[in-house]
């Protein structure tokens, strides 16, 4: 039985997560050009509605220029996680996750309607596959499952759990270990150390939600957090964690937000944008440096950017990502009404209206399976 | 059974003991080290013995200072598949591996007299990813398989490229097939590094089959792709991220065959690989793939060419200088494997093929030989 501040912490996450997808889904891997012409300059600090022209994409937003707030594949995501547990009544694994997907893919007419086609764009990338395959079902597209397991989406670790698994935390109020297991089981579209930093996102909402806590406190969640003892391999380091301490530092040394933002970039300039070391270490290095300021965080990593040789702007990089992480655990930490109230009315109204996503009554179903009724 | 068959896949495990064994007296040494060893120069090209004072280690020598041509675990690795495959009458499939690995963990005693505590420390990590492979719900470290499963070392890397390249051998002249075969039991890899492992098969394949030049044999490692329909653009567009993935390392390995193109010499080209190598992790199989295929694809297979240019990969200082070599038993192990499937066993100065046949017999309880005969028997009793 929790209270209505841990149910805040509960909503908080889930609308930062979708505010910092919407702010940097308007700007995702734009090109320095792009940004000063969405917001003069080269720094993106509002959170601005999707520009005329803006177009759809089955991983982006499924209406032209849609309201601000509206979502991308992040947010959609993790709503199918927060649903998937709702129906099952707090009850979660990886094959009913598995289940949940198939589902969605093909149900996608009555489920998503007008937005079908996106829907099977979206859900029959990989997603489909791996779920059959986790299943121990023929695939659709008749590769064997050991030609699918094992290999990911992209043959690399990458962010698929970060970006859809960022919630998991939300089913153990103060219980690390516990979030991140159970993240770490569900996230059976990725491998290697992508899974570790989905089970340290879930161990930091885990941590953040029950209060009480700071912002740097909530980061080494993350790094003590390692029930499967990656960190005492006796030939092989843990890499999320030895990667995350870098961040870490990059935050403690910064003078401001910019200086952290252009010495991250030079940080992960050789990195994959779908490298979960980019998108959780500037989410976190951002959340630290801020001390948890909700709108600084999200601010600082939407701003995640390649520079050239003379330290100009580039592109942006995956910011609609690192902003979905960033939100997720400002809003974990803060609470809803850390943010300004504008942005969460036109947040949730935004995603109800192109999605039929209902983040407040997710949030409270959620909370009232999970853990009563508060 | 064709002799210029038995060359070939005599010559491939000769090559990769031999490429191991000349790499790993120098693995991961500094300038000093290596400066020590060849007489003050930077460049090693001699096939050396292993010096008094080195030691064993789970995954080096088993030996202090053992013979020259004494291979360390990727040669160990590379026999376990082998003798698998003869032991189960030329079938084989991931679950015959992770049970063959279960044994070889078990059974250490007697499958590795006087070893068994350098076998304990080696085969414990492939003894809990076997398990896990096979189901059993109760792993040695008491982690639930899925901790396991899909985890690898944390990252995609060189371990069934340097333990499951031979799987070539089983497929004469089917590149595909082999490819396929080795992506399936590299059930203890993840990602890229299972989609490496395989193209290193489709090479040995192709080269064993006999009649194609170094050259060829790299084209055919980085265009043979079973498993994502190839440049084809009638593929399911379930596969596209996955393709995407691959793409990324065929471009990494081809920019390392065009600075192959660019490059004057072979110090050039050792020079220009290694730069472009140097962010990745030693281990990373786009390093230990592509500088062999890189060395084979410059000096066309030539054999001790191909395997120096391998077993100088290494990392700069910031003056240029040699500051140490990287994983160079694994680079020389794979260079010598492809070059050996391509050429046959006579390429190879008789002396180093007979001191590594010996030294493998007596530290590493291989008999090279008798494999390869024994495999030829099963797979190919027609030739």
């Amino acid at each position: 039985m929790l209270d209505e501040r841990c149910y805040s912490r509960v909503l908080g996450s889930m609308v930062g997560n979708a505010i910092g997808d919407a702010f940097g889904g308007v700007v995702e891997g734009a090109s320095a050009d792009r940004v000063r012409r969405v917001t003069g300059k080269d720094w993106v600090d509002e959170f601005l509605p999707y520009q005329e022209g803006h177009g759809i994409h089955p991983l982006g937003v499924w209406e032209a220029s849609p309201p601000r707030g509206t979502v991308t594949d992040d947010g959609r995501y993790n709503q199918i996680f927060v649903e998937c547990v709702i129906r099952n009544r707090g009850q979660i694994n990886s094959q009913l996750l598995a289940i949940e997907y198939l589902r969605r893919y093909r149900d996608r007419e009555a489920l998503y309607g007008k937005h079908a086609s996106l829907a099977e764009d979206a859900f029959g990338n990989r997603m489909v596959e791996l779920s059959q395959a986790h299943l121990g079902m023929a695939t659709s597209s008749g590769r064997p499952a050991w030609a699918v397991l094992s290999q990911g989406n992209y043959q690399f670790p990458a962010l698929q759990g970060l970006i859809s698994l960022a919630l998991v935390g939300l089913l153990h109020a103060g219980e690390p270990e516990k979030a991140y297991v159970t993240a770490f089981e569900l996230d059976f579209r990725d491998i290697g150390y992508a899974r570790d930093a989905t089970g340290m996102m879930a161990a930091m909402v885990s941590v953040a939600i029950a209060g009480g806590v700071t912002a740097r406190e909530v980061a080494q969640a993350a790094l003590d957090t390692d029930p499967f003892g990656f960190g005492r391999r006796k030939y092989d380091k843990r890499v999320m964690g030895v990667e995350l301490a870098r961040f870490l530092e990059l935050a403690e040394e910064a003078e401001d937000d910019r200086s952290l933002v252009e010495a991250i970039s030079r940080q992960v300039r050789h990195r994959h944008i779908f490298d979960p070391v980019d998108i959780l270490g500037t989410s976190v290095a951002a959340l630290c440096h801020s001390a948890g300021d909700p709108i600084r965080t999200i601010i600082t990593a939407v701003n995640d950017r390649d520079l050239d040789d003379d330290g100009k702007l580039v592109r942006l990089r995956d910011v609609d990502c690192t902003g979905s992480v960033a939100g997720a655990l400002a809003g974990a930490l803060n609470g809803v009404e850390a943010f300004p109230q504008d942005w969460v009315s036109d947040t949730i109204g935004a995603n109800k209206t192109v999605y039929g996503i209902d983040l407040e009554d997710n949030a409270r179903r959620f909370f009232e399976v999970v853990y009563g009724e508060g | 059974m064709a002799e210029g068959l038995y060359s070939r896949v005599l010559g491939c495990m000769v090559g990769n003991a031999l490429g191991d064994a000349w790499g790993a007296v120098v693995e991961g040494a500094t300038a000093e080290r290596v400066a020590a060893r060849t007489g003050g120069k930077d460049w090693f090209d001699q096939f050396m013995p292993f010096p008094p004072d080195f030691r064993t280690h789970p995954l080096g020598v088993w030996d202090p200072a053992p013979p020259r041509g004494t291979g360390t675990d990727d040669t160990r690795y590379n026999h376990i598949l082998i003798e698998c495959a003869i032991r189960n009458g030329g079938l084989i499939n991931s679950q015959f591996l992770a049970i063959e690995y279960i044994e070889r963990y078990r059974d250490r005693a007697r499958f590795y007299p006087g070893h068994e505590e350098m076998a304990e420390q080696q085969y414990r990590w492939l003894y809990e990813a076997a398990c896990a492979h096979l189901g059993m719900p109760n792993l040695p470290s008491g982690l639930a398989p899925y901790a396991v499963r899909g985890q690898g070392i944390g990252f995609p890397s060189l371990h069934t490229l340097i333990s499951l390249g031979l799987a070539g051998l089983l497929y004469k002249g089917e590149p595909e097939k082999a490819y396929a075969k080795a992506v399936e039991l590299a059930f203890i890899e993840i990602g890229f590094g299972r989609t490496t492992t395989g193209m290193m098969a489709a090479m040995i394949s192709a080269a064993i089959a006999g009649g194609i030049t170094g050259k060829e044999m790299v084209r055919i490692g980085l265009q043979t792709d079973p498993l994502t329909h190839g440049d084809s653009e009638d593929y399911p567009r379930s596969l596209w991220f996955y393709r995407y993935g691959r793409q990324l390392v065929v471009k990494r390995i081809e920019r390392l065959l065009e600075l192959a193109d660019q490059a004057k010499d072979d110090r050039a080209l050792v020079d220009a690989v290694s730069r472009e190598v140097a962010g990745l992790h030693l281990w990373d199989p786009i390093d230990v793939l592509g500088v062999p295929m890189a060395a084979v694809y410059f000096s066309d297979g030539d054999p001790i060419r191909s395997i120096v240019m391998a077993v100088n990969d290494r990392e700069f200082d910031d003056e240029g200088k040699l500051k140490r070599l990287r994983d160079v038993d694994c680079t020389g192990g794979v260079a010598g494997a492809l070059v050996g499937a391509l050429h046959g066993v006579e390429a190879f100065p008789a002396d180093w093929v007979a001191e590594t046949i010996a030294a493998n017999k007596k530290v590493n309880h291989i008999d090279l030989e008798a494999n390869a005969r024994r495999l030829c028997d099963t797979m190919f009793p027609q030739g």
